[in-house]
């Protein structure tokens, strides 16, 4: 459900429309900027903040859904 | 080139001190006949994967860097990998084979290249003072024939002929093409963002500096170099040069400028502050970095450490006393 939504805000500010949860975001074209309008986007539509170091070290959708989930897990 | 016999007007000379390795020989020559020489490894590609990543995850702390800028001048002082990228070895090797012993890092710049992102036209630069009319260099010891100012532009992704790659006119240090001395209509001014600059040199244009606005340089002179992720060029930036476009539609190129010059020059001589693409630079917290040889020379302030606190990997006997921090 995460990785869905997540997917769907990617795929937006990436402005792309195929692509897996296991490819890498600087793989598709993404850069800071971008970056930046995603952990808004995250904020926004899933109220969950998510700080740019992990959205940069686990840059893929899938880990960083997994990561979000984790962390709801355990609070 | 047209000219046939090349008159000795800008940089040329290896200093007589130089350190030249046998196993670099053959590139040092190669420079100083083209006034470049490269690729030249520095990373594998996965490490250079590694060093954009953490650099660009360090660029959304900004509370440590020196002053706050568009064009990313002088990050080596808050990203640790880049105080440790200024010190490499394999570019301070090269840096006493051309300028001598003794080296300053003088300052770093960003160069990304976005998606759709224009050429940066042929450029060609001495003392830097194209940026605000004042020289930020000054040899004490040697004329301009010698080189003076060293760039080593390392590049963090491929750097192609489709994603931005640079290029350079062979042996074009030997003239002088442009005159940065000259008026400019456009850059100088402040205030303006140069990400959003539509120039075609990042606020300014270049063409104000051009001696003879008819120069084009002879095809068979111009080369385009194609890199891989964690290669550098070195150059001197009195070779003219420039970069093709960024023609894709989502591979950002990204490459950081390290700048050297032998510790005899004074770098922003007489300047407590100096403006450049649109910002300004309080020099308060300023100094170059010894990152070889011994600084015997009173007239740069001179950092040992980065804003961390922590001391740049540089040569022992660092700093010149009294102005050191």
């Amino acid at each position: 459900m995460i990785a869905e939504k997540i997917h769907a805000i990617w795929s937006r500010e990436l402005k792309l429309d195929e692509f897996s949860d296991t490819d890498d975001f600087f793989d598709l074209g993404g850069h800071s900027l971008i970056m930046a309008r995603i952990q808004q986007a995250i904020s926004t539509e899933l109220g969950i903040e998510v700080p740019m170091d992990q959205l940069f070290r686990k840059s893929t959708v899938a880990t960083i859904a997994a990561n979000i989930e984790s962390s709801m897990a355990s609070t | 080139m047209t000219q046939t016999e090349p008159a000795i007007t800008t940089a040329s000379q290896i200093a007589p001190n130089a350190i030249v390795p046998e196993d670099i020989a053959e590139n040092i020559k190669r420079f100083g006949r083209d006034g470049f020489v490269g690729p030249i490894k520095l990373y594998e590609p996965d490490e250079a994967a590694d060093l954009i990543r953490e650099i660009r995850i360090n660029n959304q702390d900004t509370s440590r860097a020196l002053y706050k800028n568009s064009v990313n001048y002088d990050r080596h002082f808050d990203i640790p990998e880049l105080a440790k990228h200024v010190t490499h070895p394999t570019i301070t090797k090269y840096l006493t084979a051309i300028l001598g012993p003794d080296v300053l890092n003088w300052r770093t710049e960003w160069f990304p290249k976005f998606p759709g992102a224009k050429a940066t036209e042929w450029h060609q630069v001495r003392d830097y003072s194209y940026a605000n009319g004042k020289p930020q260099l000054l040899p004490t010891e040697s004329d301009w024939n010698a080189y003076i100012d060293i760039t080593v532009w390392t590049t963090f992704t491929p750097a192609t002929r489709e994603r931005a790659c640079m290029r350079f006119v062979r042996g074009s240090q030997r003239h002088m093409i442009f005159d940065e001395h000259k008026d400019t209509q456009h850059g100088r001014g402040d205030g303006y963002d140069v990400a959003h600059a539509n120039t075609g040199f990042f606020g300014y244009d270049f063409a104000d500096f051009m001696i003879d606005p008819q120069w084009r340089p002879s095809a068979d002179d111009v080369v385009e170099l194609e890199m891989n992720p964690g290669e550098a060029v070195i150059f001197t930036a009195s070779c003219v040069h420039g970069s093709t476009p960024n023609l894709t539609e989502r591979e950002t190129r990204f490459a950081i400028a390290a700048r050297y010059v032998p510790t005899h020059v004074r770098v922003y001589p007489d300047q407590d502050s100096f403006s450049a693409h649109g910002a300004t630079f309080d020099l308060s917290n300023y100094g170059s970095i010894v990152v070889a040889g011994t600084n015997e020379f009173t007239h740069n302030r001179i950092r040992t450490k980065d804003n961390h606190g922590v001391p740049f990997c540089s040569a022992p006997g660092n700093a010149a006393e009294g102005n050191a921090s």
